[in-house]
């Protein structure tokens, strides 16, 4: 073996394992990347304005609400005109009869008799229009209501969002998590938004997992909370949290 | 950003710097390499004649005649061979001159034998150096690579006011790759510097023990006589 040829398979050789090693890379490499899965956001925040069911609904119902109150109102008018032209009818009638007794010497006790009818009359009159005017308050408290509900839930909303935020900025899952675990706790608070007490309601099963539910609770110690003490009661004075990794790889 | 990096990007979006460390680094691995595939023919084919020669040499056959066989193709001769050849060729050349004391002989047949086996020495080396040079030197200069594209990266980093990890990642990722290239290189230099300087060091051993056997010989013929 001559030393030239020696070196010729050298190089050979040489040139043959770096790019078998270059190729190795390359391939490993691409399939790196197919591998690689996006992490998924945490929530998605979307709002359609055109089209929303819930709130054309809404709309709907308080439309509805509206047309019965208006017809409501016409139907009061329609009664009070009819009371006016009765109580008209029955003035005419009653000073034509006047007239009549003063016409006869003796008058007949006749007022006397009409008199309790034309009064129950009149109270039925008011008690009927005591009776639409209570529905009508009732129907007009129904719709401020319906209207403040749908701001009190968009407002609910907002401050669960901002507490889920604050919660999820605190929490560091440890690394025995996986996706489909779920550990459900009831926090409780007072109404300065200070956490007081937080109990597992349900337990993912992985005691490393709670814990980091409940240390990231905790760390947060102290949540965003609205100032309507009715909203707090209703809402935030003990509320559930489900904790829920679903943008995990395994 | 590209969403995968792939190692083209790395190598061809490096800074300068950064390119011409990897391929000083990239040479150097692709010579060693060479050095090590040359070395490991060349220390396997000495080897391989010294067995065969050390048969011959034992079988019984006339030293003169296996001296005559191999003086003819003198660039074919290798290790044990060469050494064989100037030790022979020395005493022959000594005995020739009548008056010359025996002592006298072996001293010369002994030193012409311990040039020849420096010179072998030499041969079986050569190369190793290079690879000794290639092992320690090469993690250094990709780690000098790496800290100059990391310097860079961060430079870059100050000038941008959102800080984040997508910003630098990028740069360490191509700064990181030219110290992956120095050890690349460097790894199987320093193995096959290790194993070849002990192969050689086998080699010599044996070349040394069969000087002293075949000077052994050549005193008991100078002192027949």
């Amino acid at each position: 073996m001559s030393q030239t040829l020696s070196y010729i398979i050298a190089v050979l050789f040489a040139v043959l394992v770096h790019s078998l090693v270059i190729a190795l890379l390359l391939v490993n490499w691409k399939v790196d990347a197919a591998d690689f899965t996006e992490i998924a956001p945490y929530y998605i925040e979307a709002t359609v304005v055109a089209d929303n069911p819930y709130k054309t609904e809404k709309r709907n119902r308080i439309e509805q609400a509206e047309k019965r109150r208006n017809a409501l109102l016409q139907g009061r008018r329609r009664d009070e005109a009819e009371f006016l032209r009765r109580q008209d009818e029955w003035e005419r009638q009653q000073a034509a009869e006047r007239l009549k007794e003063q016409e006869q010497a003796l008058p007949p006790p006749t007022p006397e008799v009409a008199e309790p009818a034309q009064d129950t009359s009149t109270d039925k009159a008011t008690k009927q229009r005591d009776g639409d005017e209570q529905q009508l308050a009732l129907l007009v408290a129904a719709e401020q209501g319906l209207r403040k509900a749908i701001t009190d839930d968009e407002k609910v909303m907002a401050y669960a969002g901002q507490i889920r935020k604050n919660i999820v900025k605190n929490w560091s899952r440890p690394p025995s998590a996986r996706n489909g675990m779920q550990s459900i706790l009831r926090v409780f608070l007072v109404p300065t938004g200070e956490m007081v007490d937080v109990t597992i309601d349900e337990s993912s099963g992985n005691e490393a997992f709670d814990r980091s539910a409940m240390l990231a609770v905790r760390k947060t110690g102290r949540f965003v909370v609205p100032s309507d003490t009715l909203m707090f009661e209703r809402n935030f004075r003990e509320f559930v949290l489900v904790f829920r990794p679903e943008d995990l790889r395994l | 950003m590209n969403e995968t990096l792939s190692i083209t990007d790395l190598v061809l979006n490096a800074s300068i710097i950064v390119q011409l460390v990897m391929a000083m680094l990239a040479i150097a691995s692709l010579v060693s390499w060479v050095m090590i595939f040359q070395r490991g023919f060349a220390l396997a084919f000495v080897r391989r004649q010294a067995t065969e020669f050390e048969n011959k040499f034992w079988s019984g056959e006339d030293l003169g005649k296996l001296y005559v066989a191999l003086a003819n193709e003198e660039a074919e001769r290798t290790g044990l061979e060469n050494i064989f050849c100037s030790g022979f060729k020395e005493f022959s050349r000594s005995n020739q001159q009548e008056n010359l004391d025996p002592d006298r002989v072996m001293q010369n047949v002994q030193r012409a034998m311990r040039v020849a086996l420096s010179r072998e020495e030499e041969r079986l080396e050569t190369h190793l150096t290079f690879l000794a040079t290639v092992g320690s030197t090469s993690p250094y200069i990709g780690l000098f690579g790496t800290v100059w594209g990391i310097m860079n990266s961060f430079r870059g980093l100050a000038m941008v006011n959102q800080a984040s990890l997508s910003v630098v990642a990028p740069g360490i990722s191509e700064a990181l790759a030219a110290t992956a290239m120095g050890l690349f290189a460097a790894i199987p230099a320093v193995i096959a510097y290790n194993r070849y300087s002990a192969r050689v060091e086998v080699l010599l051993n044996r070349f040394e023990a069969f000087t002293d056997e075949f000077s052994s010989i050549l005193y008991r013929t100078s002192h027949k006589q």
